[in-house]
């Protein structure tokens, strides 16, 4: 299963690229409304186009976030467990990740759906007049672009996430993944510190 | 059933946003309304449809790029030139710069890592207990929910659909007054504790050098507050001077170091905004179920007095906080309490916001699940019990100042109120 891991990381690599990309883009974007505004020359587009850059970079960025494991969880359970079970309950976990990212991607399929679109000949009307899902015609308010577009990066999220979860899963299964444990320092360590400060008070 | 799924997946660990998202998926289908799950996907995205929410990834990048670039030391060792000199003053001097970082970085868990970093073994070298050091470095923390910028403003902002600049206004008078209740406690302290006192460190330097740092809270403070700008704006010009500062006039912040900074930050604040995407779609949860009326009977059966239900709220909230991140615990609850307070106990907006996310905070300092005691812990390697027993007397000065501004509802709107 190493071959996931590979490609879970190569999309890694793309991704950190793009939340760079996306993070210089949106503070320039806000940066060019200020000084436009404060020249009273103010670009219509900029904030939507702005708010537009930020969602891509959360999705992008939560994708990236879901193969690194940064998501905030409750690990109050977790870290009391013993190890065997910890690691048991976190494959689970991992599991249903991985499963629910899955059905993202069916859930995403029959938000787009292309396969009846393309039995009407990719004639937007005639499918939204026959399917009622009105994807195709909802616009974007400034930007001038279909929103389609714009939410790509909902199948895009689906797809990455669903790799990174399947890739987490097999490093869990493989034993590669590290397992949530106390913060706390061990005690005698400290005991022994602690009583020289307070000999030296 | 839904709330069994939700509370099984909460507690073994399941990420806080998968739990929003299974839950409201495994609703949707227990209901047999599946002509939702085609618009699923379109209802994540419309959850982060808001402008407010831009200030979230770029007041996380001002307080990386500050790091990166030395003006956060900078702007500690001013600090201490301002009152080094006094009885416990480093312990003063932690509080200070802890509000000067407040304005800086909206997080209080990354504020805590940074101070703790910085003032903890300072303190600790001039012979403060180790525990004690890190209590008062970690309640300065607690300082961050309130100064603006902060996420957990932003983010009920949006949440509750108000204005983000105000609420930052509503949050200064609490903010300086539980400011004001933290040095009390430190006096008190010192009264009994003989703090050390040391002598100024060279003046002039630390204070030239501090200065141009200082202009990134005056950006940030002055543009939201002056309304010269909206806090999204003052969020970007904040980072384009912390870059120019960092790079230009301390020149430490160098260009191979600006990627990692940016990806740091774009995942950090992927994962908070994520969480709101997530809520989004719990909200048909919310709203089929009809969970807010449900807990407006319950609670109107209790009282209908609006202090009362505060009250009831914030102790609701602090075991809430306990199990739950602040701004997790946030994107699921305003949703449920806010309609009540504002509708059935006619609770200002503001005021409410003010004292939930102060309350909130408290959270991250309380076992089991205190990020910011843990974090300060294992820097200054002390057992979390220790720091946990000496910031007792710091979380009973915030409960103090929650219990004064449920109480007194001006202490928060006088400043909006036009």
């Amino acid at each position: 299963m190493k071959v996931l891991t590979t490609a879970s990381e190569a999309v890694a690599a793309v991704e950190r690229w793009a939340v760079i990309a996306l993070a210089v883009a949106l503070v320039g974007l806000i940066l060019l409304n200020v000084v436009t505004r404060s020249l009273a020359m103010a670009i219509y587009w900029v904030d939507e186009m702005a708010v537009y850059c930020m969602i891509w970079l959360v999705f992008i960025g939560a994708s990236l976030a879901l193969r690194r494991r940064r998501h905030v969880r409750v690990t109050a359970v977790i870290v009391a467990l013993p190890r065997g079970a910890a690691q048991a309950v976190e494959a689970v976990l991992d599991a249903i990740v991985f499963a629910f990212c899955a059905f993202m991607i069916w859930m995403a399929w029959i938000w787009y759906d292309p396969v009846t679109l393309a039995g009407y000949g990719f004639d937007l009307d005639a499918f939204a007049g026959a399917t009622f899902n009105f994807i195709y015609d909802e616009p974007t308010t400034t930007i001038g672009a279909p929103k389609y577009w714009v939410w790509l990066v909902m199948p895009l999220f689906a797809l990455t996430t669903t790799l990174h979860a399947a890739a987490n899963l097999a490093d869990r299964l493989a034993g590669r993944a590290p397992i949530e444990r106390a913060p706390a320092p061990p005690p005698e360590k400290e005991t022994a510190k602690g009583a020289a400060k307070g000999a030296m008070k | 059933m839904t709330g069994g799924v939700f509370l099984t997946l909460l507690l073994i660990g399941l990420p806080i946003s998968f739990v929003l998202m299974v839950t409201a998926a495994v609703y949707v289908w227990l209901t047999g309304n599946t002509a939702l799950y085609s618009s699923f996907m379109q209802q994540l995205f419309a959850g982060l449809q808001s402008y407010g929410l831009l200030a979230i990834p770029l007041f996380m990048l001002t307080g990386e790029l500050m790091n990166a670039g030395g003006l956060t030391r900078r702007l500690v060792a001013m600090a201490s030139v301002l009152v080094g000199g006094l009885r416990g003053g480093l312990a003063y001097v932690n509080l200070i710069a802890n509000m000067m970082m407040a304005s800086i970085m909206g997080s209080a868990v990354a504020q805590i890592a940074v101070m703790s970093r910085v003032m903890t073994p300072e303190m600790e070298r001039q012979g403060y207990d180790r525990a004690f050091a890190a209590a008062l470095t970690s309640a300065g923390g607690l300082l961050s929910p309130i100064i603006p910028p902060s996420m957990l403003f932003v983010i009920f902002g949006v949440l509750a659909q108000i204005a983000i600049g105000d609420l930052f206004i509503a949050g200064i008078i609490p903010g300086l007054i539980l400011a004001g209740a933290f040095f009390l406690v430190i006096a008190v302290l010192g009264f009994f504790h003989e703090f050390p006192r040391v002598a100024r460190p060279a003046r002039a330097e630390a204070l030239a050098g501090g200065l141009p740092a200082l202009s990134i809270p005056v950006v940030i403070i002055g543009g939201i507050l002056l309304g010269w700008a909206t806090p999204t704006e003052s969020a970007a010009l904040a980072v384009l001077a912390a870059f120019v500062i960092g790079r230009f006039v301390y020149g430490e912040l160098t260009l191979p170091a600006l990627p990692k900074v940016f990806v740091e930050t774009g995942v950090n604040a992927a994962a908070v905004t994520f969480l709101i995407a997530a809520a989004n779609v719990f909200g048909w949860v919310l709203l089929y179920e009809q969970v807010p009326q449900t807990v407006a009977r319950w609670s109107g059966g209790l009282t209908d007095d609006p202090f009362v239900f505060m009250l009831l709220v914030n102790l609701m909230l602090l075991l809430v906080g306990m199990v739950i991140d602040g701004i997790a615990a946030l994107i699921m609850v305003v949703p449920i309490l806010m309609p009540i307070a504002t509708d059935v106990f006619g609770i200002d907006p503001y005021h409410f916001g003010v004292v939930v996310c102060i309350n909130l905070i408290l959270g991250l300092l309380t076992p089991p699940v205190g990020a910011g005691l843990y974090v300060a812990s294992s820097m200054a390697d002390a057992r979390p019990t220790a720091v946990f027993k000496a910031l007792v007397p710091f979380l009973g000065s915030t409960l103090a100042v929650l219990v004064l501004l449920s109480w007194q509802p001006d202490l928060v709107t006088v400043l909006i109120r036009d």
